[in-house]
């Protein structure tokens, strides 16, 4: 059998959902006979129970990580059904990334948009939200580093340049739009609250910047707004267009004194990294 | 601390005693490093680890690095694979050693993946002449792309193929040969894997080519049933020591490192442990030369 042949069969029993012996016994081959061809077992383990040690070992270890980045969605669900989540993410979602700090990239989206996510959506409906907050800070965790824009590069710019201004971010600076509370859940999973399964957690539209400064993950509530000239602003827009946004907002005698203090905050967190004029 | 008394037999650097540098020790092992107090001679990084763009775990190796040699120790390299060689990887792994100038880079005899998925494990390969061929071109390739030779560690194995052809031991000695490679050691692996399939660890480390040996690794392990599994979640067992003072009597004065990765205790407990190692290294070879010379863990080493 060449190489390739037996990696693969290897691979499809470690990572079966169901276990070993139970994807054998499905596939119409209880006894392993095409493992046992390839396989030894002695007295002590058989082959399928061989093969079983890497299959736990490979669930456990993606358990263990999934359960690290996404801290508050575990305390949610509860140890059992966070079992099952991870169970059936990985149907959908194994692993392809040599770093298990990518294991878990595509869970937002599954417990979005995947049909078979349905029942961790039910009576849960924001359970993406929290999901995806939480990848938010695992992402600025590691982006790469970039010196914050000082106040005197602010400063510099010339009062008939200032509408021609654009903007280059830290990268690892996120706008997370959330519909849901998961800013607070995580608060609360992280201040060692017990979770209860009775609460009503109610909608709550609004969004969260998180960034780092440093090596500090940071995060903040943004107000609709804001929100809008920092999307305008990360899209590459002008300081002329991100004033003419905030002016639909406020109004034209607010907006220049609004915008000017939001970027006067961005760049006293560090938020900012760079500017061009032009 | 090479020394015309000590027999050195490959050509990697002689660091002393280290240890894996985790997330949970950088603020003991930045503070120690700052004070000059740092009772390890060198680090071992995972690589996968600080392949990010920034952030605290760059920083901190650069940091580390400032003060002490690091070798980078890879999981993912995959040189069993059927799978093409991860170009992305291999860039990634590229930056990160001209980032870093570790005194080595190393990675596991085994595969990890198949079909593009990741199993996050170190699977045991057949042993037999196609597969020997087969992982040392990888190996080679990887060579050639990072301009200089690594070492591949034998891996603790919970199953064997029926297609062996050989022992592990003599698989390992032929794929380092036609790889013209070094080899990283696991003394614990030995031990582990000779209690699963019922060899004997000594005549394993006493086939080792002494002249690859890059480095040797000692770490704890679990009882689950009947299998010893490569945990790292305990301190080295008797038995392990007593492994390790034959393997370094058998390769020489090696670099030696000790891996704790679960159940993660104290830094300092991490220092006793390499401290043991040093004690042990020492015994050996002040028995062999009479000389009485010490090897690292706090000693300065050149």
């Amino acid at each position: 059998m060449p190489l390739a042949e037996i990696q693969t069969m290897l691979r499809q029993l470690i990572t079966a959902p169901e276990g070993v012996a139970q994807a054998l016994a499905e596939a119409g081959d209880p006894e392993g006979a095409v493992l046992l061809r390839r396989v030894r077992g002695d007295a002590r383990l058989s082959a399928i129970g061989r093969v079983e040690v890497y299959a736990n070992a490979y669930f456990e270890r993606i358990h263990e990580c999934l359960a690290s980045d996404y801290p508050a969605v575990h305390w949610a669900l509860g140890e059992a059904w966070f079992r099952d989540l991870v169970t059936a993410y990985l149907i959908a979602h194994p692993s392809r990334h040599p770093s298990l700090r990518f294991a878990g990239a595509e869970l937002p989206g599954y417990l979005a948009r995947d049909p078979r996510a349905a029942p961790f959506r039910r009576g849960r409906r924001w359970l993406a939200d929290l999901a995806r907050y939480e990848w938010a800070l695992v992402d600025a965790f590691d982006a790469a580093d970039v010196e914050p824009l000082p106040l005197a590069a602010l400063q510099s710019i010339a009062p008939e340049a200032w509408g021609s201004l654009r903007f280059t971010f830290h990268p690892a600076l996120q706008l997370v739009a959330l519909e849901w509370p998961a800013r607070g859940l995580r608060e609360a999973c992280d201040a060692g609250s017990a979770w209860d399964p009775d609460a009503e957690i109610h909608p709550a539209p609004g969004a969260t910047l998180v960034w780092r400064r440093d090596e500090r993950v940071l995060h903040r509530a943004v107000g609709p707004v804001e929100f809008e000239a920092l999307a305008c602003g990360l899209a590459g827009r002008c300081f002329a267009e991100i004033c003419e946004r905030v002016a639909a907002q406020l109004g034209d005698d607010e907006a220049p004194a609004r915008a000017a203090g939001w970027l006067a905050d961005w760049q006293r967190a560090g938020l900012l990294a760079g500017l061009a004029i032009g | 601390m090479r020394s015309a008394s000590h027999p050195l037999h490959s050509d990697a650097p002689l660091l002393g005693v280290g240890v894996g540098l985790r997330p949970s020790h950088y603020p003991e092992v930045l503070a120690a490093a700052a004070r000059g107090e740092l009772q390890v001679d060198w680090f071992e990084a995972l690589s996968e680890n600080y392949m990010v763009p920034g952030g605290r775990p760059p920083r901190v190796l650069d940091d580390v690095r400032s003060h002490v040699p690091v070798v980078l120790h890879g999981v993912s390299l995959d040189v069993g694979s059927v799978d093409p060689l991860n170009e992305t990887y291999l860039d990634a792994l590229s930056a990160l050693a001209q980032r870093v100038e570790p005194a080595w880079i190393s990675d596991h005899l085994c595969w990890t993946a198949v079909d593009g998925i990741r199993l996050h494990d170190l699977l045991p390969l057949p042993y037999n002449g196609d597969v020997i061929r087969h992982v040392a071109a990888r190996i080679r390739r990887v060579q050639d792309r990072l301009g200089r030779r690594i070492a591949i560690e034998n891996v603790s194995s919970y199953l064997s193929h029926r297609d062996d052809e050989l022992t592990e031991w003599e698989f390992l000695d032929a794929v380092a040969a036609e790889a013209d490679c070094g080899i990283l050691l696991d003394v614990n692996n030995v031990f582990v894997s000779a209690h699963n399939h019922g060899f004997d660890a000594l005549r394993y480390i006493d086939a080792v080519p002494a002249e690859r040996v890059f480095q040797i690794h000692l770490a704890g392990h679990s009882r689950h049933g009947d299998l010893l599994i490569d945990t790292h979640d305990h301190p080295v067992c008797d038995e392990v020591w007593t492994l390790y003072a034959h393997a370094l009597r058998r390769v020489g004065a090696v670099s030696t490192l000790i891996e704790w990765d679960a159940n993660i205790p104290a830094f300092d407990r991490l220092e006793a442990e390499a401290l043991r190692a040093s004690a042990v290294y020492d015994g050996v070879f002040a028995a062999a030369t009479g000389s009485g010379a010490k090897l690292g863990a706090g000693h300065a080493v050149g």
